[in-house]
Order: structure tokens, then C-alpha cells, then sequence
């Protein structure tokens, strides 16, 4: 039977057990990466960069770390800060900024564009909702909490990007 | 607490799918084990070996290490202007090489720390020093070949040139190596002007 993160992280740092550092890697680096590339377009290649630092900086403070969520979400609030510190250094848009008028960074409802390259147009704060929501399954409590917004925000970021990808995409859209 | 057992169900499926999308490259895994290894945060492998034993091997792959004259930009347009440092990268006892078999992943993160730096149009020059040459005494001007080139300091294996505003920004590059995670040490000395 797998191990539970706790149990993994136990031995980590009790022992430094590099076969439990292992298990924990593959279960949530996926993510990580997935959420890295998608939230800032692996620009300058730094994707792996952002999963690196966080699990080097995760490794710094598994003692700090008191289980009050999972460790996934944990891990994923780490690598958010990192893209935070990134998009100050590019000067752009912050993740979690509330953006209410996308007409000018958002392709015309008749581009033709797939579901990948479409996210990836929408401005910071809709794709953080759609990634984290609709494609890592976080919910809106754990939005709210990585991004530093109300539970309300995360929920109206996520209906307005659904729109604008609903719009662009039609009718290759599936509700189901 | 919320995890995979208790996701949203409203997910609309074609997102959903996208779950299936990039997946991190091989190589990072080791990156990253390598680097705690190095900070003490993972056990160390028995079956570690100093970087030298395997200096045939990585200057096979000189040719890629050659960053800054392979992969960096031109200098910044005002890197005239800018101090120039040089960092010289030694290493002794304490430096921790790579696995067997993992020789090409060191190529690969070091070639990956000076690509971002000559993104940042911060790397004027580096190059990995192969075994030989060796160092002139005070006796005369015949060349000393020797294993420790530097005596008690180790063998310089590397340099970058990079430009940085400042000693403390230079410093700041210099830390970001990741020669430093595998227990190097980076002398770091400002160019005048040539």
C-alpha cells in the first residue's frame, strides 16, 4: 500500500531517506510542473527552474510545515510565491490580481486556437483559476488560500475564464 | 484538508484532460536529489566520486560546456560599462561529483545556470578547464604541473565572466551556481578594464 505523504516526509527528514524523497517527487511533481509551464508559458525555459526551487525550498521548512493542508496544496503555494517573485522581476501581471477587462489580451472570439493555447492566452489571474481549478483540481477554498484572494474572487475569475474560453472555442467546448 | 479524493466535480472534462499535458523532463528528478544530497537534506550515496574521476568524461562534453561561447548572447549593450568579475570554480575534498552515470545531468545544470544568466545578458564568457597546464612558482618561469593546481585551495575546474553592477550582485550570481550546492567554491574577482 502506497505511504501516506506524512509518513514519507517523516522519513525524510528523520533519516534522509532518499527513497521516500523519491515517492514524494513523483506523486507531486507532476503537478507542479503541469502548473509551472502553464502559469508562466516555461518562459526563458524556467519551468524546472520554479520545480526545482520549490522543492528545495520545501526541503528548507518541512518543520514549519504543520499539516493543516495537503501537502500538495503546500507545495503548490510554494512554487506560486517563486512565479509571484518571477512575474515582479518581468514586470507583468501577478497571479492573483483580480482582471476585469481582457478584450485587449485575448485573441477575437474567431481565432482559432486549441484548448492549450487558449489558457494560455488568458490573462494571469483567470488562467491561475482555470489551471488550479478545472485542470489540477483544487478547490475554491485552496484557490483562495494559495492566491491570497476571497473564495468569491477565485469563483467569478473561474466563471469569467470559462466564458472567454467558452466564447473562443465554441463548439469544441465540453461541459460534461 | 482537500486532496485527490475530494476534487471539484464541476471540472469540465476537455480541462480536465489537460492533466495529461507536459510532463517534467527525466533529468530534473536528479537535479533536484542531487541538490539536497548536497545540502545534507538526503543521505549521501556511498557510491558518490569526486568530480575528477570522471574529468575524462566531461571533457568529452566539452564541447557543450563551452557555454558562454555556444549559448550566450552578445554582452549586454551596456555590459562595457558594467564591472566584469570573473569566477573561478575550485574544487577539493569536499566537492561532491556526480553519481556514475550521472555525469551528463552536472554538464546539464551548469549549461542550464549559465544559459539563464546569458539570457540575462549577464555571461560574458566561461569554459570548463580540463586537466593539465599547471601553475609558476617564484623560482622561475617553468611550468609546475600539478593535481592541486592552487595548493590547499583545490583545482580550478572552471570560469565564467560575467558582468554584474556590483561586488554584493556578483556574489549574488555566484551563489546562484549550482556549483556551490555540490560543495565548489567560487573565488570571485573583478576584471579591469583590458
Amino acid at each position: 500500500m502506497d505511504q501516506s505523504d506524512r509518513e514519507l516526509v517523516t522519513r525524510v527528514v528523520a533519516t534522509g531517506d532518499e527513497a521516500a524523497f523519491r515517492a514524494l517527487y513523483q506523486r507531486h511533481t507532476p503537478t507542479l510542473y503541469r502548473t509551472a509551464v502553464r502559469l508562466t508559458d516555461d518562459r526563458d525555459g524556467t519551468a524546472e527552474d520554479f520545480v526545482h526551487d520549490t522543492w528545495i525550498r520545501a526541503s528548507e521548512r518541512w518543520a514549519e510545515f504543520e499539516w493543516r493542508s495537503s501537502l500538495r496544496t503546500w507545495l503548490t503555494g510554494i512554487l506560486l510565491n517563486r512565479v509571484r517573485e518571477a512575474r515582479r522581476r518581468w514586470a507583468r501581471q501577478p497571479t492573483d490580481e483580480l482582471v476585469t477587462d481582457i478584450s485587449t489580451d485575448c485573441p477575437e472570439p474567431d481565432d482559432r486556437l486549441d484548448l492549450e493555447a487558449a489558457v494560455a492566452k488568458l490573462p494571469a489571474g483567470y488562467r491561475s483559476a482555470i489551471v488550479l481549478h478545472d485542470v489540477e483540481g483544487f478547490s475554491h477554498e485552496e484557490i483562495a488560500s494559495l492566491c491570497s484572494i476571497d473564495v468569491g474572487t477565485s469563483k467569478s475569475q473561474l466563471s469569467r475564464a470559462r466564458r472567454a474560453l467558452r466564447r473562443w472555442l465554441e463548439p469544441r467546448w465540453s461541459t460534461t | 484538508m482537500t486532496d485527490s479524493t475530494d476534487r471539484p466535480k464541476d471540472r469540465p472534462e476537455s480541462l480536465e484532460r489537460l492533466q495529461d499535458g507536459p510532463m517534467p523532463p527525466a533529468r530534473l528528478e536528479a537535479r533536484i536529489t542531487d541538490a539536497l544530497r548536497a545540502r545534507g537534506v538526503l543521505r549521501p550515496s556511498p557510491r558518490r566520486i569526486p568530480l575528477w574521476h570522471t574529468a575524462a568524461l566531461l571533457a568529452a562534453s566539452a564541447g557543450a560546456f563551452f557555454l558562454g561561447r555556444l549559448t550566450a548572447p552578445s554582452p549586454a549593450t551596456d555590459a562595457v560599462s558594467t564591472p566584469r568579475w570573473m569566477l573561478l570554480l575550485y574544487e577539493d575534498d569536499q566537492f561532491e561529483g556526480p553519481a556514475p552515470g550521472r555525469e551528463a545531468d552536472y554538464v546539464a545544470e551548469y549549461r542550464r545556470w549559465a544559459q539563464t544568466l546569458g539570457r540575462q545578458g549577464a555571461l560574458v564568457d566561461g569554459a570548463e578547464l580540463v586537466p593539465g597546464g599547471g601553475w609558476l612558482d617564484s623560482a622561475g618561469a617553468e611550468l609546475v604541473e600539478s593535481e592541486r593546481e592552487v595548493p590547499g585551495a583545490g583545482r580550478i575546474t572552471g570560469y565564467f565572466v560575467i558582468t554584474a553592477p556590483n561586488a554584493d550582485s556578483a556574489a549574488a550570481v555566484a551563489a546562484s551556481s549550482p556549483h556551490l550546492l555540490h560543495r565548489g567554491r567560487i573565488a570571485i574577482k573583478p576584471l579591469g578594464a583590458s
